[in-house]
């Protein structure tokens, strides 16, 4: 349809003494094919936004009970939130364990 | 020579005349031929092609989910034989609901069929996959009713795609096409709660129980009916019963008979009951907004809530909600970081609520409704 547009609008220019009549026709043609261009590629490119699917990122957080350790980390097969998972390796004392678990979703398109 | 090229320019010029009228005239008849006589032919041909295109992206996601709940049953599972057939039956399971010529008693009626259904794919998964603890059965039985979903979703756009095709009919077509891009977003959701429950993380519906968890960390919990634990812990002067569905794997537990025991245990001496839900907001709005409310904020077929009401109505105890506001597919898939921080906002929110409506030494229940995988307690 591209091309077709393209050879309509080269006649419709090119074309010395040109009937006005079959250069309206030639215009209308170039115009149609060009805007079924354009539609066919938007309709392409939603169709694809819809089809891609990726995964998000999700994140642990994980907190210490005594002292103001955090450490934001991937989650891992297993996590969940209020998981322990042993001591605090900054104070020695506390907890460590998984205060939240979320994802920031995928990059905006 | 120039008399001659003259007329020759004539002849030419006459001749392209004709043609441009004749052409123009083609074109006309043409174009109405088209667009009045096949107008909607053509439209229909070109709905169908978009319909096709999205069957067969629906056909991709039950295909994603279904080969992700396999890999997932074999890892998590250790199953003996090969469980393919064995999720396929589970694919195509069907709940007849209940006559309601006569409504009297159908909740009971329904709340029952539920409870058998919920049985039966509980057994049923922990036959597929013997290798998995009761925490990895839930995500697994949840895993496979993301798939049932999705394998519903293609059955049922299948079926009237086929049904338009074979009937010629406009308006069935017409009907498909406009809500295939609401279909496909809300299929591309279910894969994605299909992954969150084939790893165990936590889903945005899960807020309410994310809430309840906070309020009964390092307290003494019991627990009371099906899959619902409970802890007590004070705030401003008063007796919060906390409660959530068992953690951390995914079930949303039955909250409605929870509450109905809590008010029991406590002769209907409960002040008032807090529900704290995610909710579906209106587009336009910003995820993780929380708002009030009054009435049992509970999803579902309906049966949880009329127990709370039921329950409320009789001891005359009045029923707030708190939710937070997310998209259907926010829901369903892992809990975004602004739906995690809400929750903070909806404990002040449950403190200023219980401050305003009750006095000290008032008891009160806090219920975290919604689907606690990947939240523990």
């Amino acid at each position: 349809m591209a091309v077709v547009g393209l050879y309509t609008i080269g006649l419709a220019l090119n074309t010395p003494d040109l009937d006005p009549t079959l250069q309206i026709l030639y215009l209308t043609i170039a115009v149609l094919a060009f805007t079924f261009v354009v539609l066919s590629f938007t309709r392409m490119r939603r169709g694809i936004r819809i089809g891609a699917y990726t995964a998000p990122k999700v994140l642990s957080v994980v907190k210490c009970g005594q002292c103001s350790f955090k450490q934001i980390k991937n989650f891992a097969l297993g996590d969940f939130v209020f998981k322990t998972l042993g001591k605090c390796t900054q104070c020695t004392t506390g907890d460590l364990s998984i205060h939240g678990i979320y994802t920031e979703g995928p990059p905006k398109k | 020579m120039l008399p001659i090229s003259l007329h020759e320019n004539d002849l030419l010029g006459g001749l392209l005349g004709n043609l441009g009228t004749i052409s123009q005239l083609l074109f006309t008849v043409l174009f109405i031929a088209l667009f009045f006589g096949f107008g909607q032919k053509l439209q229909m041909r070109q709905f169908l092609w978009e319909i096709d295109k999205g069957l067969r992206r629906l056909d991709m996601f039950r295909n994603s989910a279904k080969d992700l709940t396999l890999k997932t049953v074999k890892e998590i599972g250790k199953p003996l034989t090969d469980p393919g057939p064995q999720i396929n039956v589970l694919m195509e399971q069907f709940l007849i609901s209940p006559v309601d010529m006569d409504p009297a008693g159908i909740v009971g009626k329904i709340d029952h069929l539920l409870d058998v259904r919920d049985a039966k794919f509980k057994e049923d998964v922990r036959r597929i996959a013997p290798g998995a603890d009761s925490s990895q059965v839930m995500n697994l039985e949840n895993l496979v009713e993301a798939s049932w979903a999705l394998n519903t979703i293609y059955r049922i756009i299948r079926h009237f795609y086929l049904m338009g095709k074979k009937t010629n009919s406009i308006f069935i077509i017409i009907q498909l096409q406009a809500l295939l891009p609401l279909i496909i977003q809300e299929a591309e959701a279910y894969l994605g709660a299909a992954k969150a429950f084939a790893e165990g993380q936590p889903i945005g519906d899960g807020i309410g129980p994310l809430v309840a968890s906070r309020l009964m960390k390092d307290k003494e919990k019991r627990k009371v009916e099906k899959d619902v634990v409970v802890a007590e812990t004070m705030m401003e002067d008063r007796r919060v019963i906390a409660l959530k569905a068992e953690g951390p794997g995914g079930n949303v537990g039955k909250p409605g008979d929870a509450i109905r025991t809590i008010i029991e245990e406590n002769v209907g001496k409960v002040s008032m009951v807090v529900m704290v839900d995610a909710a579906v907001k209106f587009e336009g709005e910003t995820s993780g907004e929380v708002s009030e409310g009054i009435g049992a904020a509970i999803g579902g077929i309906g049966t949880e809530r009329y127990k709370i009401e039921q329950e409320a109505t009789v001891h005359k105890i009045p029923v707030y909600a708190v939710i937070v506001k997310e998209s259907i597919q926010e829901a369903i898939t892992p809990m975004k970081k602004e739906i995690m921080e809400a929750g903070e906002k909806v404990i002040e929110r449950i403190k200023s609520l219980i401050l305003e409506r009750s006095k000290p030494g008032d008891t009160i229940i806090v219920a975290g409704i919604g689907n606690t995988i990947g939240i523990g307690q």
